[in-house]
C-alpha cells in the first residue's frame, strides 16, 4: 500500500549537510500497522511527512496505492491535498477556531466532491461515532480535554475513509494513564477498520504493542524491520538491543558456530555462553552477547554448565511489578536483572546467575 | 514541490524581494546620492562634496546633531526611570484601581503629540501660560514667569507622557514574567521588601530596562514636530527640523540638508547595530515561563500614597494639557482669560464649514485606510515567506524589512523626494499624490508591522496548516480556512496601528504633501503656525477625538498592544 524506496532528504545545518533520511526503503502492506521506531531526530517523522507530502525528499520514490505520489527521477510531486490520505499531527493540530464538527467537516467541503450538506453531516457524526465523540459536535473546540482533542484529530483523519492513514506520535501528549486508554482503544479502532497504518513514535511500549511490523531507525537509516518479536528477541545490532527494553552485553568471541540451528558458543571473560547468533557469524568473530534483566534467574548453588556468572548484589531496589537488581561481576559494569518481587536478596549476598541460552542472542561488535 | 511550482515560487520572490528593496532601501541609497548633488532633486546638477563640506563647517549643524542626542539621552531617561516606577507600582504591588491606571497609560499611547503640545502650550508659554500667569497673580512677588515651555526643558516635558506610556507598554511584560521564586527567595534570606526590590527585582530586570532604554534612545532621534513646534521659535534645532529648515528656505539647500541627513542615517545605523550586539549578548535568565502570577508586595497604608502619585501624574500629563486644549478651541483668543467675553464658537464653526476641512478629513482618511489595508495585506505576505517557508532569500527579505526601522521620518521624506523626482522621470508623476504618502507609511510601519505579524505567525502552529493540507485542501482554501480566520485579531492591530500612525503623522507627510492633497495633520500645522492657532487647535482636537476612538475600538476588539514602540 505504501512503497518506499531510497529516500534521502539532507537538511543543511552548522556542521555541513545532515543526512536526515538516508537510504530508507520499506514497504507496508494493506491493513497493516506499521511503526518507524526510534529516538528523536533519527529521521522518522521525516520519513513520514515526505509520505505525506509535508516535505519534499532529495531522492527516491514514493507509491501510495501503486499511485506514484514521489519520483525524483521521473519528476513527480503530487501535493499533500492531492494524496489519499489521513493524518494525526503530534500536536493534534486542532483548528482552534471552529467546532468539533467544523474540524471534521473540513476535510470533506475541501475535497470538492460536491458531497451535499445532508451527505457531510452524515459522514461527520459517522466519524465522531466511530471515535465516541458524537453530542459533542457543537462544542468549540479549544473547550475539549487532551483525549477528547486526540479522538477529535482521529475522527478528522478518518473522515474521508482515506486509503493510508499516517500518525505521527499520536499519544506523546497524553498523560500516563490516558496514553495506555489512548493506546488500547487506537489500535482496537485501526484493528476493527482493517485501514494501512504508518505509525511513528520513539515510544517502545507503543511500538510492541500495536504494530504487525515495524521498523527501527537511527541516524537517518532504517536497522532493522521485522515483528515486534523479532525486534526484542533477535535484535541485530546493539543499537536496537539496547534502545528496546533494557539490555546486559557481555564482549566475547565466537568459538563455535551452532549445528542444526543449535545455539553457538562465545567465550567471554566471565563465562561460556550458549546462545543464538547471527549468519555472518564465524569462528572467532568478535561479538556481543545481549541479556536481558527478565531472562535472568537466579540459581541455588554453583554450576559448572555454561550461562552461568556468578556475583555480589549491589544494590537492590523494590518497584513493585519486580525488584530491580545490580550485580556486580568483578572489573566489568554491573549487571541488571529483574526478579520477582518475593524473592528476598540482601546486598552484598552472593548470587549465581543463569541465563538460558533459548533467550540469548548475540550481536555484532562495531 | 514539482519544477514548474517552484519556478513560481522563485519567480514570486524575486518580485516581492524588489518590491521591498525599493521601498526599503531605495529610498535610503537616494539620501547618500543625494548628499553628493548639487541641487534640487530633478534639477541639472553635478556631483560635489560641498553638501558636506557645509555641514562640518556650519557650527549650527554639528549644534543640531549634539542637541539632538542630548536631549534623547535625557529623555530616555527620565521616561525610563518613571517607566520602570509605574511597572512596579501596576504589576508587584497592591495598589488600589490597578486596572483603571493601566487603562489612563495605554490611553495615553494613543493620545497624538502634536495637539498635546499645543496643550502645553497654552499652559506653560512663557507670557500668557495659564499656570505662569496663575503662579505670578498669587504669589505677587514672582515677578517673572517661572515657566517657558519653549525651551529645552519644556520639549523634554512635552514628550513625558507619550514616552513613559510606550516604555510602560514595553517594560510590563518582562515585569510580569520574572519568576516571583527569585523574590520570595530574596524576603526567606531576610531582606525587606524595600531591600528585596532594590538588591533582587531591579538588579534581575536591568538588562530589560538597558534594552528598552537604548530603543526607546534610537526612538526619540525620530521626533520632529514637537521640536518643530516648541524649538523653532526659540532658535532651538535638531538635526529634523534643521534639515527641514534648510529645505524651507528660499531657495532650499538641498546640499547640506542632504549631507547632515546621510552623516545622522550612518549614526543611526551604527547605534541600532551596538544595540542588536547588545541584545545578543543579553542573558534572558530572568523570565521564566511558569504560569502562575506573583502575589503582590502589600504596601499597607503607602499603596495610597502610590495611587495619588499616579493620578497626580495624570492628571499633570494627561488631564491638564487636554483639558486647556478643549478650553482653548472655545476661546476668542485661547489663553487670554481676560477678555471681556472670553468664549466663542467662532473658531469651530469656521473649521466645520470649510471645504479644506472635509477634503483634508477625507485625504487623511483614505492616506490612513490605504496604508491599514494595503499595509496590512503586504507584510502578512512577506511574514508568510520568511517564516512558514523555507524559500531562498527570505533572510534577505526579513533583514530588508528591518532597515526603515531605525529611520526617522523626515530622513525617509528626503529620501523619498529624490527618489521620486531625482531618478526615474516615470516616477515623477507620484510626486504630492496620495499615493506616495500611502508608499512612505507603509515604510515606516513596515518594520513593526512585520513583526507583530510574525509573532502570531509563529504561534500558529506549522501543523495547523499542513493538517488542512493533509485533509485535501488547497493552499488557498487552506488561507482562507485555516490561516486568516487565525490571524484576523492581528490584521486588526496591525491595520489600526497603520492608521493611526498614518493619522497623525506629521514628519513624513510635510516633506511629501502637495497643496490639493493636503490631510489633516498638515492642516492643523498650516492652520497653528499660520494665522489662526485656535483653528490648528480645534484641527488637533478631532485628530485626537479620532485616535482616541480608533483606541476605544482596539480596546473593545480586545486588543493587546504588544508594541515595541
Amino acid at each position: 500500500m505504501i512503497q518506499c524506496s531510497q529516500l534521502y532528504k539532507y537538511f543543511d545545518s552548522d556542521g555541513g549537510r545532515v543526512r536526515a533520511v538516508d537510504d530508507v526503503s520499506f514497504e507496508v502492506e494493506q491493513g497493516t500497522f506499521f511503526t518507524l521506531l526510534g529516538p528523536s531526530g533519527c529521521g522518522k517523522s521525516t520519513t513520514l511527512r515526505s509520505i505525506a507530502g509535508l516535505e519534499e525528499p532529495d531522492g527516491g520514490e514514493i507509491r501510495i496505492a501503486d499511485e506514484p505520489v514521489f519520483s525524483s527521477t521521473d519528476g513527480i510531486a503530487v501535493p499533500p491535498n492531492k494524496r489519499d490520505i489521513g493524518m494525526v499531527f503530534q500536536s493534534y493540530a486542532i483548528w482552534p477556531h471552529m467546532t468539533v464538527f467544523e474540524n471534521v467537516a473540513l476535510p470533506l467541503k475541501a475535497s470538492r466532491k460536491g458531497l451535499s450538506r445532508s451527505e457531510i453531516r452524515e459522514r461527520v457524526l459517522k466519524a465522531l461515532t466511530t471515535v465516541q465523540m458524537d453530542g459533542l459536535e457543537d462544542r468549540p473546540a479549544p473547550r475539549l480535554s487532551g483525549g477528547q482533542q486526540q479522538r477529535l484529530a482521529l475522527a478528522r483523519a478518518l473522515v474521508k475513509e482515506p486509503k493510508v492513514m499516517l500518525l505521527d506520535e499520536p499519544l506523546s501528549n497524553l498523560d500516563a494513564k490516558l496514553r495506555e486508554q489512548m493506546r488500547l482503544e487506537l489500535g482496537e479502532l485501526l484493528k476493527r477498520l482493517d485501514i494501512t497504518t504508518l505509525y511513528v513514535t520513539h515510544d517502545q511500549i507503543e511500538a510492541l504493542a500495536m504494530s504487525r511490523r515495524i521498523a527501527v531507525m537511527h541516524q537517518g537509516r532504517i536497522i532493522q524491520i521485522g515483528t515486534p518479536q523479532e525486534i526484542y528477541c533477535r535484535p541485530n545490532c546493539k543499537f536496537v538491543a539496547d534502545f528496546i527494553g533494557q539490555c546486559n552485553f557481555f564482549e566475547g568471541e565466537v568459538k563455535r558456530l551452532g549445528q542444526e540451528g543449535g545455539p553457538a558458543l562465545v567465550s567471554t571473560p566471565h563465562s561460556l555462553f550458549s546462545c543464538s547468533l547471527f549468519d555472518t557469524a564465524k569462528p572467532g568473530t568478535r561479538v556481543l552477547v545481549c541479556v536481558r534483566p527478565e531472562n535472568i534467574r537466579l540459581l541455588e548453588g554453583p554450576s559448572h554448565v555454561p550461562n552461568v556468572l556468578e556475583g555480589e548484589v549491589a544494590s537492590v531496589a523494590f518497584l513493585g511489578e519486580y525488584l530491580d537488581c545490580l550485580v556486580g561481576i568483578g572489573s566489568d559494569e554491573p549487571i541488571r536483572l529483574h526478579l520477582n518481587p518475593t524473592h528476598e536478596v540482601r546486598r552484598g549476598e552472593k548470587v549465581y546467575l543463569h541465563m538460558p541460552s533459548e533467550s540469548l542472542c548475540a550481536v555484532q561488535m562495531e | 514541490m514539482s519544477a514548474r511550482r517552484r519556478d513560481l515560487s522563485i519567480l514570486a520572490m524575486i518580485l516581492l524581494a524588489t518590491v521591498v528593496a525599493l521601498l526599503a532601501v531605495f529610498p535610503l541609497g537616494m539620501v547618500v546620492y543625494g548628499s553628493f548633488r548639487s541641487a534640487a532633486p530633478g534639477q541639472a546638477g553635478f556631483f560635489t562634496l560641498s553638501g558636506y563640506q557645509a555641514a562640518f563647517t556650519d557650527p549650527a549643524i554639528g549644534k543640531a546633531l549634539w542637541t539632538t542626542f542630548w536631549l534623547g539621552i535625557v529623555r530616555s531617561f527620565v521616561s525610563m526611570a518613571l517607566a520602570v516606577f509605574f511597572c512596579w507600582a501596576l504589576v508587584r504591588t497592591d495598589m488600589p484601581l490597578k486596572g483603571a491606571i493601566e487603562f489612563c497609560l495605554w490611553i495615553n499611547f494613543f493620545l497624538p503629540i502634536l495637539p498635546m503640545t499645543m496643550g502645553w502650550v497654552l499652559l506653560l508659554d512663557g507670557t500668557y501660560g495659564l499656570v505662569n500667569t496663575s503662579i505670578m497673580k498669587l504669589f505677587p512677588f514672582v515677578t517673572e514667569a517661572p515657566f517657558n515651555i519653549h525651551s529645552y526643558g519644556g520639549i523634554i516635558w512635552a514628550h513625558l507622557a507619550f514616552g513613559v506610556s510606550v516604555r510602560v507598554l514595553m517594560l510590563a511584560p518582562a515585569f510580569r514574567n520574572m519568576d516571583p521564586a527569585l523574590e520570595e527567595a530574596g524576603l526567606m534570606s531576610g531582606l525587606s521588601n524595600l531591600r528585596t526590590l532594590m538588591q533582587v527585582t531591579f538588579p534581575l530586570l536591568i538588562p530589560a530596562i538597558i534594552g528598552s532604554t537604548l530603543l526607546g534612545f534610537i526612538k526619540s532621534l525620530e521626533s520632529f514636530e514637537v521640536e518643530l513646534l516648541l524649538g523653532m521659535p526659540a532658535r532651538i534645532y535638531v538635526y529634523s527640523t534643521k534639515i527641514y529648515d534648510m529645505l524651507r528656505w528660499e531657495p532650499p539647500q538641498y546640499p547640506p540638508a542632504m549631507a547632515l541627513s546621510s552623516i545622522f542615517m550612518l549614526f543611526v545605523f551604527a547605534v541600532v547595530f551596538m544595540n542588536r550586539w547588545l541584545i545578543t549578548r543579553r542573558q534572558y535568565t530572568t523570565v521564566s515561563g511558569k504560569g502562575f502570577r506573583p502575589a503582590p508586595i502589600r504596601m499597607g497604608p503607602w499603596r495610597w500614597v502610590l495611587l495619588g502619585v499616579c493620578l497626580l501624574y495624570l492628571l499633570i500629563f494627561t488631564v491638564a494639557p487636554l483639558a486647556v486644549l478643549v478650553l482653548g478651541t472655545f476661546m476668542k483668543v485661547s489663553g487670554m482669560f481676560n477678555l471681556p467675553e472670553p468664549y466663542t464658537l467662532d473658531h469651530w464653526r469656521t473649521v466645520l464649514r470649510d471645504p479644506l476641512f472635509f477634503r483634508s478629513l477625507i485625504n487623511s482618511l483614505i492616506m490612513a485606510g490605504g496604508a491599514a489595508a494595503v499595509g496590512t495585506l503586504f507584510f502578512c505576505l512577506i511574514s508568510y515567506i520568511s517564516i512558514r517557508t523555507k524559500m531562498a532569500g527570505r533572510g534577505l527579505l526579513d533583514f530588508m524589512t528591518w532597515l526603515p526601522w531605525a529611520v526617522p521620518g523626515i530622513l525617509l521624506a528626503v529620501g523619498l523626494l529624490w527618489a521620486v523626482l531625482g531618478s526615474l522621470p516615470i516616477l515623477t508623476g507620484l510626486y504630492g499624490t496620495l499615493a506616495l504618502l500611502i508608499i512612505a507609511m507603509i515604510i515606516n510601519q513596515m518594520p513593526q508591522g512585520v513583526r507583530l505579524m510574525d509573532g502570531t505567525m509563529v504561534q500558529i502552529g506549522r501543523e495547523l496548516e499542513e493538517s488542512a493540507r493533509v485533509s485535501g485542501a488547497s493552499w488557498l482554501y487552506t488561507f482562507r480556512k485555516v490561516l486568516a480566520p487565525l490571524l484576523t485579531p492581528t490584521f486588526l492591530a496591525t491595520g489600526i496601528i497603520i492608521f493611526l500612525t498614518a493619522l497623525r503623522d506629521v514628519s513624513l507627510v510635510v516633506l511629501l504633501y502637495s497643496p490639493e492633497w493636503r490631510v489633516l495633520s498638515i492642516l492643523m500645522l498650516e492652520h497653528y503656525i499660520g494665522q489662526s492657532t485656535e483653528k490648528g487647535m480645534v484641527v488637533g482636537l478631532i485628530i485626537t477625538a479620532l485616535s482616541l476612538l480608533m483606541a476605544l475600538l482596539a480596546k473593545a476588539l480586545g486588543m493587546r498592544l504588544a508594541m515595541s514602540e
